[in-house]
């Protein structure tokens, strides 16, 4: 019984240790053999017409949408039809490999014995990536080549062979008369004036417009049987081939959307691509300009004055790209007037368009003073009666500085980035910050003066006063605060203007039947607080309320005024 | 013709860091990169576009022009790979041959 006893407890000793030596041997082992995702995120394009070049009948390129990729040698299996009808394509060899470094196309050479054409015209395939788990993978992390060791799983790739192509509207500059073509195929070579373009109309009517074409990549010319030599080695972008660009040259497409197709393009196999599709043009009218919109309509009220309404406008669109010297063109308008029954309200009445440029200036690493916009430009101040016209030359430094800025939506990128280590499902959201607030400086100057001598009358008699010409010299300094909580924010703007100069402007009886020649010089502040509740999730817009006080150009009325209504704002 | 890698090297440039994937929103990365960068009080639009605009006209002289309105909510270029494809000259536009 002892001896029987003690055996029994020496086996189950050893059944112990047999045991732990069994769990720390297959622990590893798991390890090893947990298979890896390659770092191909092809499905993430596999919808759009970046997903995929078929170049040649031998050679396929495959956006796996990663910047960081240093190698990807493997191998691929090709496999005819798609899913669970799929079936091997004998005797096909293919090594994958990446484009070029930091490239996130790789590149799939499909080899058959004897050679020639390997994909033929017409078919679905699949590539199976790294099918034995096998692949030489190296990322750059952080700045420095990190090996990816497998095994790895392997990924399906679905390409085509069945000619098709998408068309789609360039950029805003050449909105509504410049085209892109991109095609899964690459192009066959084709003249400038050779394809067709049409607008398809509502009864399925062709509209021929003249245009010409031009190919972004290389056009593949070859037999669909021979083998095709490789692609000009020119090329330093994957995704060029198949993408050629159309411009009309007698007319552009002017309404919000068009059903467009193209014919005579043809895919390196010789078939007709099939492009018809609708574009949206919509972009035109807001887009040729990108204006920024600022429209608000007021209630107003003011000690001992009869309640009204006042217009508060500004459009200051940024035209197109940079131009010279790196400035962007601004054409702007700010309108500050009274309508309707104001009579007797003080509003600053002031009208002042202009023509600017601007540029920001970004410091190389600076946390501190990270940029400063210049916005030179030209302006005329004038108001509602245009009784003034002054010609100024206004030259403004906008100043962007980080410790004085804390706006929520970075707050909220902050939140995120912290959070999203954590919990890596987490998606951005306005809501991660509950509040925010800024400073701005600003420094300006306006220099210029009078364009001429005016005689202005009084609203309601014949009296009259001569406004003699004057220079305007004077410096601009301001603050622009807010805050924000949620979607209340409140603002804040403070202009402690200094004239250098005397300038002449006019003052009427509150009852409009007497006037009189006023000179301003000096110091003259002007300020603004207001709240704005947003209306809509995306700010856009509020209802508005601004206290105003002290006194703008041209006019220098003095205001001090509550102003509540509604804001839009883009 | 515009690498992807050179396109993706003014997009770090621009905004400090790199983005891994092409797929990265551009108007996203510029507010996620921004806490405690060189841009963290500037906005997307009009800064960081004007600023993007500026590098992407000097590092891709023969590249189609493109605008501020390309950009943000309305343009078509929202991706990293939106704007890589918008950069590809035609051949004999000074990008390539």
């Amino acid at each position: 019984m002892r001896c029987s006893r003690r055996s029994a407890t020496v086996g189950a000793t050893n059944m112990k240790w047999l045991l732990v030596a069994l769990l720390s041997v297959a622990a590893p082992l798991t390890a090893q053999t947990a298979p890896v995702a390659l770092p191909c995120d092809a499905k993430d394009l596999a919808k759009g017409v970046d997903a995929y070049r078929i170049v040649t009948a031998q050679v396929v390129y495959v956006n796996c949408g990663r910047t960081n990729l240093l190698q990807f040698d493997t191998a691929a299996a090709l496999y005819l039809g798609a899913g669970g009808d799929r079936k091997p394509v004998a005797g096909v060899v293919a090594t994958v490999k990446l484009f070029s470094s930091e490239d996130p196309w790789i590149r799939i050479d499909l080899a058959k014995p004897g050679g020639g054409a390997v994909l033929e015209k017409g078919q679905d395939y699949e590539l199976d990536l790294a099918p034995d788990g096998r692949a030489a993978i190296l990322a750059a992390v952080k700045g420095q080549p990190a090996p990816m060791h497998g095994p790895f799983e392997k990924l399906t790739v679905s390409i085509s062979t069945k000619p098709n192509a998408t068309i789609t509207p360039s950029g805003v500059s050449s909105l509504g008369s410049t085209f892109q073509v991109y095609s899964n195929l690459a192009l066959r070579p084709f003249a400038q004036d050779g394809p067709k373009f049409f607008e398809v109309g509502p009864l399925k009517t062709q509209i021929y417009h003249k245009a010409t074409y031009r190919p972004i990549g290389a056009p593949v010319a070859c037999g669909a049987t021979g083998p095709c030599p490789d692609p000009p080695p020119a090329q330093s972008n994957a995704e060029t081939f198949g993408r050629a660009q159309v411009t009309l040259t007698t007319d552009r497409l002017s309404q919000p959307k068009a059903t467009l197709r193209i014919e005579g393009l043809l895919d390196f196999f010789g078939d007709t691509l099939k492009i018809q599709n609708d574009v949206t043009l919509g972009a035109v009218p807001k887009s040729k300009t990108d204006s920024s919109w600022y429209f608000k309509v007021d209630h107003e009220a003011g000690p001992g004055s009869t309640p009204g309404y006042a217009i508060e406008a500004k459009v200051a669109p940024a035209l197109g790209g940079p131009a010279l010297g790196g400035f962007t063109w601004q054409p702007a308008l700010n309108m500050d007037i009274g309508a309707g029954s104001v009579s007797g309200v003080k509003v600053n009445d002031t009208i002042v368009p202009s023509l600017g440029m601007t540029q920001l200036f970004r410091s190389a690493g600076s946390t501190t003073l990270e940029a400063v916009r210049v916005t030179p430009a030209v302006s005329l101040e004038t108001d509602r009666e245009f009784n003034h016209q002054n010609l100024i030359y206004d030259q403004d430094f906008q100043f962007f500085i980080g410790q004085l800025t804390s706006s929520r939506l970075v707050r909220a990128w902050r939140r995120f980035t912290e959070l999203k280590a954590k919990n890596p499902d987490l998606t951005f959201s306005n809501d991660l910050a509950n509040w925010g607030a800024g400073l701005q400086p600003f420094l300006g100057a306006e220099l210029g003066g009078s364009v001429l001598a005016q005689t202005v009358q009084a609203a309601k008699s014949s009296s009259t006063v001569r406004v003699p010409t004057y220079s305007v010299a004077r410096l601009r300094p301001k603050i622009a605060a807010s805050a924000e909580y949620k979607r209340i924010s409140l603002t804040f703007t403070a202009v402690p203007r200094y004239l250098f100069t005397t300038e002449y402007t006019t003052r009427q009886s509150t009852d409009g039947k007497t006037i009189r020649l006023a000179r301003v010089s000096g110091f003259r502040p002007y300020g603004e607080a207001g709240v704005n509740i947003g209306l809509d999730q995306s700010g856009h817009i509020a209802l508005s309320s601004t206290y105003k006080l002290g006194s703008e150009p041209p006019t220098f009325q003095y205001t001090n005024t509550v102003q509540t209504g509604l804001l839009i704002v883009y | 013709m515009p690498a992807n890698k050179a396109v993706v090297d003014v997009i770090e440039q621009w905004s400090g860091q790199r983005p891994d994937k092409t797929s990265q929103n551009l108007q996203n990365w510029w507010n996620q990169t921004a806490p405690g960068s060189n841009h963290s009080a500037l906005l997307f639009k009009p800064d960081g576009i004007e600023d993007l605009l500026k590098r992407l006209k000097k590092a891709f002289p023969g590249s189609p022009a493109l605008q501020s309105g390309d950009f943000g909510d309305a343009g078509a270029i929202k991706t990293v790979q939106d704007l890589i494809d918008a950069l590809q000259p035609p051949i004999g536009n000074g990008g390539g041959d």
